[in-house]
Parts: C-alpha cells; sequence; structure tokens
C-alpha cells in the first residue's frame, strides 16, 4: 500500500502513440511529458486543440496503456483495478449508457467502481441532487442536454469518492448554475484532499480551481509554473475584471482611468454572474 | 462479475427494433403451415412427426432472425467501447477479461429471453402431439453388411441409461434378385430377459426397431435377411437410443439448449475476434462455422451448429431431442474463455485518438 506521501501523479517520458491510416503510419500525441502532482494538489492543463490534453488524462485515468515512459498513480501501477478505482474520470464528450436512467446509470457506474449497493444508491441520490439533476433522475441519459450531461458526468467522476479526479473539459456546456454546481463540488472535493487535474479553455476556471498550470503544446509541456505566472509573461496579455454595483457613469470613469494607466478595455457587457443572479431569481 | 453490467449488456441485445422483429418472426412462425396440408397427404403423417415438423418449422424461424441479429451485435460491441464506453468501462475496477466476460453473460442472458417464446409458441403449435421417443445417444458399432441370405451379423451394444428402445436405420446398398427391397430379421439377446426377434421390410432407408424388456447388461444383436431382397448396409455403422414415454418438457428444453449454446458461441466468437478484426470481419468469421454446420455431415459435434441441426432434423423426425453432449458444453465453455482473453491481450482495447 502506498504511503499518503507519495504523489498523486508520478510521470517521466510519458509518451503515447497511435498508428493509423493505410501505412500504419505511427503519429505521436504524447512525446516525453514529466510530471509531478503531490497529493491534494490541483493542476491546470492548457493548451490548443490536439496539443495531447485529453490523451494525457485518458493515460492517467488508466483508460489507455502508454506506448513509453513511466507513470505511477496514487503510488500504484495506474493500469491496475484498485488503482484505476480510486480515480475520478471525466471524459471530453459523456459517453454514457444512453438507455439507462440518471440513477440506474450513476448507481452501474458506482458498482463498477466497488461502491456496496446501499452506499451506492444514497450517493447516486445525493450527487444527482448536488449536480441539479434530481428531478431527472428518472429520465434516460438519451434524452439529456449536453448541459445536463456534463453535469452527470461530474456526478459520476465523484460517485466513488475518489482520491484523484481528472476533469476534461469540465464547464463545457454548463449554464451559469451549472458552474457554481461544479465550484462547489470541486470545493467539497479539495476539502477531502482529493488531488485533480483540471484540462479546460477557460483560464478563469484553472485559476479559481489550480494551483499549478501546465501548457501543452504538440505533446510537449511548453510551459508550467503557478497560473499567474504562466500567463503573466504573454505579451499583449488580456485580462477579464468582473465589476459589480456600477452605473454607467461610474463604468464610463473606470474605463478612462484605465486609458490613463495606458491599457484599453476590449469588451463590455454583463458578467456570468448576471445570469446566475437571473436563474437564482427565476428558482425563487 | 457485475450484475448491472450484466442487465445493461443484456437490454443493449434487445433494442425494442429487435424486439418488434422478433415478435413479428413469432407471429409469421404461429401461422405458417409447418406440416402438409390434407392434399399434400398430411393423413399419411402420423401425428407426432406433424408436431415434430411445426415445432422445428417456429425455431428455425427463431434462429433466422435471432442468431444474425446477436451475432452482429457481439461483433459490434468492441466498436461501442472504441466510440465511448472505454470511458468509463476502462475506469471500473473490473479487468478487460471480466468486461468481456460480463458482455458474454448479457448476450447469453439477452439470447434466453429471445429464444423462450419461440420455445414456448413451438409447443404451442405442436398442440397434443408429444414426441413418442426421445434420443438419448448413438453406439458405434461393427459394419453390418448383409449381401445374401446366408450373412449373418452379430453386434454387441452397451445400454445407455434409461434406453429403452433401439433403431437401427438400413439403407439398401444394391438391389438383389427379390427387386429395391429386403426383409431383415434381428434376434435380440440381454441377460436376465427373454430372447426376442423382430422383422422389418427394408425399401429404402428403414429403421428396425427394438423394445427392451428389462434385462441387465449389454445387449446382443443378431442380424440376418430372410428370403432373397437387396444388400443391405446399417446406416454410419451406428444405433440410436430411446427413451419412450418422455416427459414432454425434456424434448422442448433439449431444442432450447442447442439454439442457446449454438448461438452463444457464435456471439463469443463474434465478440472475441472483434478485439482484433473489424466488426464486419468478425461477424463473417464467427457465423461461417455455423453456416458450415449446415452444410456439412462430417463435422464433429462438438462444432458450433452440429448438435442444434441433429436436435431439428430428430425433431421434424417426430422424436424428441436428448441433452446437448458433454462435448458441445465443453467447446462452448472453451470458446467463451478464449473470446473474453482475446479482448484482455489487445493493447489499445479502449483506444480513441483524441
Amino acid at each position: 500500500m502506498a504511503s499518503e506521501d507519495t504523489p498523486a501523479i508520478a510521470a517521466r517520458g510519458l509518451r503515447q502513440a497511435y498508428r493509423s491510416g493505410f501505412l500504419w503510419k505511427q503519429r505521436e500525441v504524447l512525446r516525453g511529458i514529466d510530471l509531478d502532482l503531490p497529493r491534494g494538489a490541483r493542476l491546470g492543463l492548457v493548451g490548443p486543440n490536439g496539443s495531447g490534453k485529453s490523451t494525457l488524462l485518458r493515460v492517467l485515468a488508466g483508460v489507455e496503456r502508454p506506448t513509453g515512459g513511466e507513470l505511477a498513480v496514487l503510488g500504484g501501477d495506474h493500469a491496475s483495478s484498485r488503482i484505476r478505482a480510486r480515480v475520478g474520470f471525466l471524459p471530453e464528450d459523456t459517453p454514457f449508457p444512453r438507455e439507462l436512467r440518471a440513477l440506474e446509470a450513476l448507481e452501474l457506474l458506482a458498482s463498477l467502481r466497488c461502491v456496496e449497493r446501499a452506499t451506492a444508491r444514497a450517493r447516486a441520490q445525493e450527487l444527482l441532487a448536488a449536480v441539479g439533476l434530481e428531478a431527472a433522475r428518472r429520465t434516460k441519459l438519451g434524452r439529456f442536454s449536453r448541459g445536463m450531461l456534463r453535469r452527470f458526468g461530474l456526478a459520476q467522476a465523484l460517485v466513488h469518492e475518489p482520491d484523484l479526479l481528472l476533469l476534461d473539459e469540465p464547464t463545457a456546456g454548463l449554464d451559469a448554475q451549472g458552474f457554481a454546481v461544479f465550484d462547489e463540488l470541486l470545493e467539497r472535493a479539495r476539502a477531502r484532499g482529493a488531488s485533480m487535474v483540471i484540462a479546460s479553455h477557460v483560464l478563469a476556471d484553472l485559476q479559481a480551481h489550480c494551483d499549478q498550470l501546465i501548457v501543452l503544446h504538440e505533446g510537449r509541456i511548453a510551459a508550467a509554473g503557478k497560473p499567474g505566472e504562466v500567463l503573466r509573461g504573454e505579451a499583449g496579455a488580456s485580462i477579464v475584471l468582473e465589476v459589480a454595483g456600477l452605473d454607467e457613469r461610474g463604468l464610463n470613469s473606470l474605463e478612462a482611468s484605465v486609458a490613463q494607466q495606458g491599457g484599453r478595455v476590449l469588451s463590455r457587457g454583463p458578467s456570468t454572474e448576471t445570469l446566475r443572479a437571473l436563474y437564482r431569481r427565476l428558482s425563487r | 462479475m457485475n450484475r448491472r453490467l450484466i442487465a445493461l449488456v443484456a437490454r443493449r441485445f434487445l433494442p425494442p427494433g429487435a424486439l418488434a422483429l422478433f415478435a413479428a418472426a413469432l407471429a409469421l412462425a404461429m401461422f405458417i403451415p409447418w406440416a402438409p396440408s390434407a392434399e399434400q397427404g398430411a393423413d399419411q403423417l402420423v401425428p407426432e412427426v406433424s408436431a415434430g415438423l411445426a415445432r422445428a418449422g417456429v425455431l428455425l424461424t427463431a434462429l433466422a432472425v435471432i442468431l444474425p441479429w446477436f451475432c452482429a451485435r457481439a461483433a459490434w460491441c468492441v466498436g461501442q467501447w472504441r466510440q465511448g464506453d472505454g470511458d468509463w468501462l476502462g475506469t471500473a475496477r473490473l479487468s478487460r477479461g471480466g468486461v468481456a466476460l460480463a458482455h458474454l453473460c448479457g448476450a447469453g442472458l439477452a439470447l434466453a429471453v429471445a429464444l423462450l417464446p419461440f420455445a414456448f409458441a413451438a409447443e404451442l403449435r405442436a398442440g397434443d402431439a408429444a414426441p413418442r421417443l426421445r434420443w438419448l445417444a448413438d453406439s458405434a458399432v461393427r459394419p453390418v453388411v448383409l449381401l445374401t441370405e446366408s450373412d449373418r451379423v452379430q453386434v454387441v451394444a452397451p445400454v445407455p441409461r434409461g434406453g429403452d428402445v433401439l433403431r437401427a436405420r438400413f439403407v439398401i446398398a444394391a438391389p438383389g434378385n427379390g427387386g429395391p427391397q429386403a426383409r431383415l430379421r434381428c434376434d435380440i439377446a440381454r441377460s436376465g430377459a427373454r430372447n426376442a426377434s423382430v422383422e422389418v421390410l427394408v425399401t429404402s432407408n428403414d429403421a428396425l426397431e427394438v423394445q427392451l424388456a428389462g434385462g441387465v447388461g449389454p445387449l446382443e444383436l443378431g442380424f440376418q435377411r430372410v428370403g432373397p431382397g437387396a444388400a443391405v448396409v446399417l446406416e454410419s455403422s451406428r444405433l440410436q437410443w430411446f427413451e419412450s414415454k418422455p416427459a414432454r418438457w425434456k424434448g422442448g428444453l433439449a431444442l432450447f439448449l442447442e439454439a442457446w449454446l449454438a448461438g452463444g458461441v457464435v456471439c463469443a466468437l463474434a465478440l472475441g475476434l472483434a478485439a482484433w478484426t473489424s466488426a464486419g470481419t468478425a461477424f463473417l468469421a464467427a457465423f461461417s462455422p455455423l453456416c458450415c454446420a449446415w452444410l456439412s455431415d462430417s463435422l464433429p459435434i462438438a462444432w458450433p451448429g452440429v448438435g442444434l441441426r441433429g436436435a431439428l432434423a430428430l425433431c421434424s423426425d417426430g422424436l424428441g431431442a436428448g441433452w446437448p453432449a458433454l462435448l458441445t458444453w465443453t467447446f462452448v465453455a472453451i470458446v467463451c474463455a478464449l473470446a473474453a482473453a482475446l479482448p484482455a491481450l489487445q493493447r489499445d482495447l479502449w483506444r480513441r485518438e483524441v
């Protein structure tokens, strides 16, 4: 049994390649990834499409076996079923059994990760309520919208209370209320001491939930460090500033002070918090 | 083994579209006249044969729609794993072999559910006529060739448990001085029982039937021709043993089991092969042994579909089928084990390039 001091992820020279096409040509997707994630740490993954984020998460989750390098997850072999059952994985798309009702599907996924029958039912009901799908627990997953499937995906990744959480584009397709659910569930997992790896294109998510950031480019780590450090160095970098409680005059004055400091306001419009407030009012 | 996963797989093998197709086939099988009508000479058929033809007809209809669907669905399982199921199956606390085995169990369960209504419908179509005899075993004996009146061949055959009727099927080998027919006599001796003798007229392919009347140990049979006639030989050098007045459910259950085993082995082959080839290739490779069993007479009993074909042939003759052979069960178990191992050996089982 690995001690709690062992890192959640220790990878050395991790490689993943696929062969495809008529000539069975090899294409390298991961080209030597070195990664150390301490227990309880939260890592963000960014990179352009095709940079290998999803593949890296699938390898870490044990869904795929790497073609090269060394990998230890939670102090053990990432491919062993014992370790896999301690990892929660939210895949990029949501390929869960469409013919099952939400509660049935969540109970199935819990049982596949060795959660006891009675516990599985209770936890499935609790998680469906937490992600706002309680009313839809008897609806088949095939009838779910994309956002509902993402919420379900979050619930299934957490149903066995994993020690390592791997989330691929967790907020894609979520509405404002979904963002709040996501924040809350991640906070609960963090409080439990779970380690996390989140791949996302939404920098605000990564900045809010991660204490380390890795930029992947063509299967290699192009930059790594604290989110602020990694992003600060970029020439012409822009930031999002959400402001509340100012009227039109106040906003104009703020814009003028930005201009005085040599900056410029790129866009101005209602923030996601406005939508959240609207949904909260509607649900009341 | 995860029961919920097995139930999900079974559900996937029986989607509403497939259920509707099976229901239509069942309705069709209930109305097709399987036995010849009175104008076609039905009055010459004994009721057991008419009932047997109806039974076999309903089951053949079932097999014609169910087996191709199950084979195709099993071959498509691995494709489904690679199209997304692998993301949650791959993170389960189940080995790859365990996942494959759960799929085989689900397929077997769904196959049983699909076959059961046809098995009941077959009995319903057969009406009140239950088979008079149920096949138990075949005994290989030395060749029996009776060319002249003076030829007499003695054979000794062990009696299987429960067997009380023996059939020896003779065929005309060459026409003799009495035309293309011959009268045969069989003298029967068994310790503890009175000696007896039976005669039969062989015109093309006719069976000599012996009813045992007690006794213990092996049976001694003496075959000889009576009077002038054609040369006759014992077909395939084997004797068939039957149980008389069998319980009706035994024949029906035996047919069901043969169909289930044939379907099961086809599904297992398709699933195992699909891990290494395309779904289409796996389907063809898994289904072709079954077609071979229907086309060839010389395949071993363990070959997928051979036992089923034999059981259906007995059924069409108005006889009850026997339990599937131990060799058939063993072969199915071996194929299932291999089918579970083949996906486990595939490195890129859940592979989905992203």
